[in-house]
């Protein structure tokens, strides 16, 4: 590893001044499980790595009357123990639960996996699915992005100089809410996503009509992409397999996949469709208030 | 005295052997206390890491290690031989130039400075493609055989003969196949990766190895260092796996040498991951496309073949006598063909070939099952023979009879059977059985051991060999305990150099074999001695005496006895030290025999909207002869099991085309199996009388054969139709079952 | 070279102060610099699970922690697992279920079973397999790992009842 300079920084303040430091190279560091094999590879070779771990307001976790507020550093283990988020943005959970294995959810940060901007990314289809907007501060102070807009190209996003990725925010789940995140990999654990499907439905009290829907596809494109015309074809819908089909017809025209190691495209584009028939009939059942019998990998 | 026969004692009165003793180097291995090779940590010691070729295949035009001399912590750096300007490099990953450093993260700092000129070559490494590697000049004829029940006339030519021949066999063949049978290059992945910490101690060269080999591998250093093999010791206590790929000290381990002796340091010189995925050895791939014939009752009686094989850059390829493998029909032509490429050179990998012949054979008489609508046990059983005139080349037809009609009830052969393609579907998913046959010789390798009793009791025994995790330590002492009539925890069990007696390299699955062997005589021998002492004092003919219990006893007078210290107090101040040796020869020795059978069945679920597969279960039965440990050997079997389902579902080397590069040369993206993929697992032991009396064979290998051809078979079963290349990644299901379309 | 700093951590229940590098990982400390070697080196990139240790009592793979990250923490290895020769119910458990071979992922999967009976103390067999997924093994076939760690769930369980029991 090439050398660099390590800070761990108690506030806020004192992490951004770091961060837009003239002529040098920092990378913040939350969980590391990306960004240390990143400077191992020599990928990366920042002059100095930025410990946020430190900072209160990148470790909060609450539930209020708002939504679900999520500290950009909060290892995902102690996402997935959160009664609050069990029950109400299991999409999140699911996510959360097969970024790598246990070991790496003990450090990994769902602000890291988003900073990564990976587009196989296992919480950012989820991220979007649940409407999540990014709190960013940065030397001109604060700003918020929609998840979906947050990623630009493969490990690139909006994220300017200087500026620190805070929490994210998602808004308060209506009832009758289900929320699902799968992805499909060749072993039961611990691949990195040939393709991932977020989804998030509301239905109306009946559980026979969907009120609304946002589906995120990950893997299939180089970002995650929300499928806006397959989400919207779905509101104001009873629930059919046909209406399903419908979705996944419509998810699979919005990709475009890259042919690689993991799959082509044909195969990607096939398992598209696959996935996002199986996550919303997961979400569905969730919303219904139906035990999902959804286990990672199966 | 009275030449010794050697034994076993009888199923009944063994107290040791077969029994099932917890390995003595857990308690080592389960507190962290164990030291591997990359463990050693010597004073003063230098790490030293390597710069892999970025190229397939490159000259080297100019190195330039100025910057990485001025890293700081960086003491020095070594250019191969191999890598000096002008000097063709012929596989990624190729090691060019090591530096070594006070710190690791120094020396790869000083990695990362050197500058090396390519000129880059012509890559080819696309061994799927024969048309390809034709055109690229890579490609050689590689042997093949005819066999014929008919002769041709003495007119004749050979070659027109078989032609005609051979239809005519296919013509008079009541059912016929053809098929297209793969499996593709592996890599060994130890997950300790090869190496060596080395220190010079004057003009004596010590290094603790990760290796198979202690008491050959000191002749590899010599050979290669110029100086005698008797100024060097190799030391390996623990090995993090090897699979085959470990048996020599490699260039890198003479290197470190090199630099220990340049420096006047000690040095430890592991090679990374990426080094170890590209260099450490891999598993040549092979393809066959075949015609097969059967008559009525579905027994094959002609085979004619045509393979190509690539080991990569340098190495043997899958050589025709796997093909078929274990079944032997009458009639056959097999050709074979090796693609080079430039890809590192194979390494044996465990049960060299079998697991590729079994792969793309046994699928083959699968599919003629299928054809003719039975069950593959049927059309196995059928193709089996008889004891008096086998059908097989591999252990007896009972053998194999009677292991089928275990594994069958084990997995529910015949409530969970249904032909081809045929099952219910629950959903999306449909599922399926198959099996599949092995064999294997496992006859014990050379070994020589030394036994030494001391007057207080003491036993302890010294031989070269090396425990890779298979229980060398524990069976050995379990064979003197035996022996001797001790406690397993009274011998004291010496190995792991090359200054000990020499004993073979842990390959083939030799080791138990030859290790029993020589301990077993060895200690016969001296427990005579001892006992003719003892005859003296009791007043009973040596042979009358027997050790049990710790005591010398009269057989079937527990009143003539004495305790085993007392007898060895009779040695005076002197302890006992006999030396024995084990050469395998044509002659069948009474405690060690060569050539086992299984049987193993798979049952898989297949998902068929994603081609996903999950393992249900998998039966594994198992001769082995006489079983040592029992404990030890379900875990060799279970490992090997584990083995081959991740080389059936997942492992794969993936090459780039273009660049030759090896894509997945990391954890991250070379598939082993993980907990939740295996399914459950099943292992027994066939040991019936018959098969003990033959004595010890070897384990390591034959487990690791089959689960290739039980699982591909199993998948056909679910589908109907056959995936051709293991491994049975999803997308290649999903292409199957698009390409069967109207079938499924 | 950057400057190298002073860290003091918790390491198997001593206070240890040793001097890194910011570049260094926790493995390359605990291996190279304090002796530690039961952690091992597998993949180096946090997919084999072998380097696992535990981390202010959550397990995680030290080569993807830097040593600088340790500063006020409390780590437990494998060498801190045992009480002198005896072992606790966990490497009874693989030793005495033959839940290991070569050895080489022994400490980490040891080290993994630690954490998920510190979490869940009676997991099921799918929880077992699911918490594990993280470390791999190339040659003890896993099914005897499963089958150790129930044992080793049960003999906790019953250890902690009769314990219960004599109060």
């Amino acid at each position: 590893m090439h050398a660099f300079d390590y800070q761990a920084p108690t506030t806020l303040r004192e992490a951004l001044e770091l961060l837009s430091k003239p002529q040098q190279s920092a990378r913040p560091l939350a969980g590391g499980t990306d960004l240390i094999d990143q400077m191992r590879v020599g990928r990366l070779t920042p002059e100095v790595v930025i410990d946020i771990k430190k900072i209160a307001e990148l470790n909060a976790l609450r539930v209020d009357s708002g939504g679900l507020h999520l500290g950009a550093a909060v290892p995902c283990y102690r996402i997935c123990s959160e009664r609050a988020i069990i029950d109400d943005y299991s999409a999140l959970v699911d996510s959360c639960r097969i970024i790598g294995g246990v070991q790496i959810q003990s450090r990994a940060s769902l602000g890291g996996n988003l900073c990564n901007s990976g587009p196989a990314g296992d919480s950012i289809p989820s991220l979007i699915a649940l409407q999540a907007t990014c709190l960013i501060a940065g030397p001109q102070g604060t700003r918020e992005v929609p998840v979906e807009s947050f990623c630009t190209g493969p490990g690139k996003n909006v994220l300017r100089t200087g500026e620190l990725l805070i929490e994210l925010r998602m808004p308060r789940r209506a009832p009758h809410s289900g929320s699902h995140y799968r992805r499909m990999i060749p072993r039961n654990e611990m691949d990195i996503a040939v393709v991932g499907v977020g989804a998030s439905v509301q239905l109306d009290a009946t559980g026979k009509t969907i009120v609304a829907a946002r589906l995120a596809l990950g893997a299939v494109a180089p970002t995650p992409l929300y499928a806006e015309s397959a989400s919207q074809l779905l509101a104001g819908q009873p629930v059919s397999d046909a209406l399903i089909a419908k979705a996944a017809q419509a998810a699979r025209e919005i990709v475009k996949p890259i042919s690689d190691m993991r799959g082509t495209a044909e195969y990607r584009v096939h398992v598209t469709g696959v996935l996002v028939q199986r996550a919303l009939q997961a979400a569905i059942v969730r919303a219904r208030g139906e035990a999902c019998d959804y286990r990672p990998g199966h | 005295m009275a030449d010794i026969q050697y034994s076993w004692p009888d199923r009944d009165s063994s107290k040791v052997i077969g029994g099932r003793q917890i390995r003595l180097d857990g308690m080592a291995k389960s507190t962290g206390a164990a030291k591997y090779a990359y463990d050693i940590n010597l004073k003063n010691m230098l790490v030293a890491r390597a710069l892999g070729s970025p190229h397939a295949h490159c000259t080297i035009k100019s190195i330039d290690s100025a910057q990485a001399e001025k890293v700081p912590g960086v003491v020095h750096v070594h250019v191969l031989d191999h890598a000096k300007p002008g000097r063709e490099i012929r596989w990624q990953g190729e090691l060019l130039v090591i530096v070594a450093a006070e710190t690791e993260a120094a020396a790869m700092e000083g990695v990362s400075k050197l500058r090396v000129e390519y000129e880059p070559l012509e890559v080819f490494v696309d061994e799927f493609n024969l048309e390809a590697a034709k055109k690229a000049g890579r490609t050689s004829k590689d042997g093949g055989k005819v066999q014929l029940e008919k002769e041709p006339g003495d007119d004749e030519d050979e070659a027109t003969f078989a032609d005609k021949e051979l239809e005519r066999l296919f013509k008079q063949s009541a059912h016929v196949v053809e098929g297209f049978y793969g499996i593709d290059a592996i890599t060994h992945c130890c997950l300790e990766p090869h190496g060596a910490t080395v220190y010079w101690d004057n003009d004596q060269l010590i290094a603790y190895l990760s290796t198979q080999n202690v008491s050959g591998t000191d002749e590899g250093f010599a050979n290669d260092l110029k100086i005698p093999a008797d100024k060097i010791e190799v030391r390996c206590q623990y090995v993090g796996g090897g699979f085959g790929s470990k048996f020599a000290p490699d260039y890198w381990g003479t290197a470190a040498a090199r630099i220990a002796k340049a420096t006047g340091r000690p040095v430890k010189l592991m090679l990374s991951r990426d080094q170890e995925f590209k260099l450490g050895g891999n598993r040549p791939s092979a393809y066959l496309k075949v015609r097969l014939g059967a008559d009525k009752d579905g027994v094959v009686t002609v085979w004619d073949s045509d393979h190509w094989s690539s080991p990569g850059a340098d190495g043997p390829g899958v050589p025709q006598g796997v093909i078929p493998y274990v079944f032997a029909p009458k009639n056959y032509r097999r050709a074979v063909t090796k693609v080079t490429t430039n890809n590192g050179p194979a390494r044996a990998w465990r049960a060299p070939n079998h697991p590729q012949g079994c792969a793309i054979t046994q699928t083959a008489y699968d599919d003629m099952a299928a054809r003719m609508g039975i069950s593959s046990y049927d059309l196995f059983l059928k193709n089996l023979g008889t004891d008096d005139s086998p059908g097989v080349a591999g252990a007896k037809p009972s053998v194999y009879a009677a292991e089928m009609e275990i594994a069958a009830r084990l997995i529910d052969w015949k409530a969970k059977w249904h032909p081809h393609g045929k099952g219910a579907r629950r959903g999306d998913i449909v599922d399926g059985l198959g099996m599949s046959l092995h064999t294997w010789g496992g006859g014990g390798h050379e070994s020589t051991c030394t036994v030494k009793i001391h007057p207080d009791g003491g036993v302890e025994s010294f031989c070269g060999t090396q425990d890779i995790g298979s229980g060398t330590r524990t069976v050995c002492a379990m064979v003197l305990a035996e022996t001797f009539g001790l406690g397993v925890d009274a011998i004291r069990i010496n190995y792991g150099s090359s200054r000990f007696p020499v004993s073979g390299p842990s390959g083939g699955s030799t080791t138990v074999g030859g290790v029993s062997e020589s301990h077993r005589r060895a200690g016969q021998e001296a427990l005579a001695k001892i006992c003719e002492m003892v005859a003296e004092k009791l007043g009973v003919p040596a042979a009358e005496l027997i050790a049990d219990d710790g005591r010398i006893k009269a057989r079937g007078d527990a009143k003539k006895s004495v305790a085993w210290k007392e007898a060895c107090a009779m040695l005076g101040m002197k302890p006992l030290e006999v030396t024995a040796t084990f050469r395998p020869s044509r002659n069948k020795s009474p405690l060690s025999d060569t050539k086992v059978g299984g049987v193993q069945m798979a049952h898989v679920e297949v998902d068929t909207r994603t081609g996903l597969i999950r393992m249900r279960k998998f039966v594994a039965v198992q001769d082995m002869g006489l079983i040592i440990n029992r404990r030890l050997a379900e875990s060799q079997i279970y490992g090997a099991v584990i083995m081959g389902i991740a080389y059936s579902l997942f492992e794969q080397r993936i090459s780039d085309p273009a660049s030759g590069a090896f894509l997945n040369a990391d954890m991250s993206k070379y598939n082993l199996c993980r907990l939740g993929d295996i399914g459950e697992i099943v292992v027994e032991m066939y040991e019936p009388e018959s098969e003990r009396s033959r004595g010890v064979i070897g384990l390591g290998e034959p487990p690791v054969i089959g689960p290739g051809a039980a699982i591909s078979n199993a998948v056909c079963n679910a589908l109907g139709f056959r995936v051709p290349v293991l491994p049975l990644t999803p997308q290649r299901v999903l292409e199957a079952i698009k390409n069967n379309a109207g079938r499924a | 070279m950057s400057r190298k700093r002073v860290v003091s951590a918790t390491i198997n229940g001593d206070l240890v102060e040793f001097l890194c590098e910011p570049r260094q990982t926790l493995l390359e400390v605990l291996r190279n610099v304090l002796e530690l070697t039961g952690a091992k080196e597998g993949c180096s990139n946090g997919n084999c699970g072998a380097c696992t240790v535990l981390m202010n009592g959550r397990p995680v793979v030290s080569c993807l922690v830097l040593a600088m990250e340790a500063e006020g923490a409390e780590i437990r290895t494998i060498e801190g697992v045992a009480c002198g020769s005896h072992l606790d119910e966990v490497q009874q458990a693989f030793l005495q279920g033959a839940a290991l071979q070569c050895g080489i992922c022994t400490p980490g999967f040891i080290m993994q079973t630690e954490a998920l009976l510190a979490e869940n103390p009676q997991p099921s067999e799918d929880e077992i397999r699911f918490y594990l997924a993280g470390n791999l093994c190339r040659c003890t076939g896993y099914d005897k790992i499963v089958r150790a760690v129930q044992s080793a769930a049960a003999q906790r369980q019953q250890a902690s009842h009769s314990t219960q029991a004599t109060r």
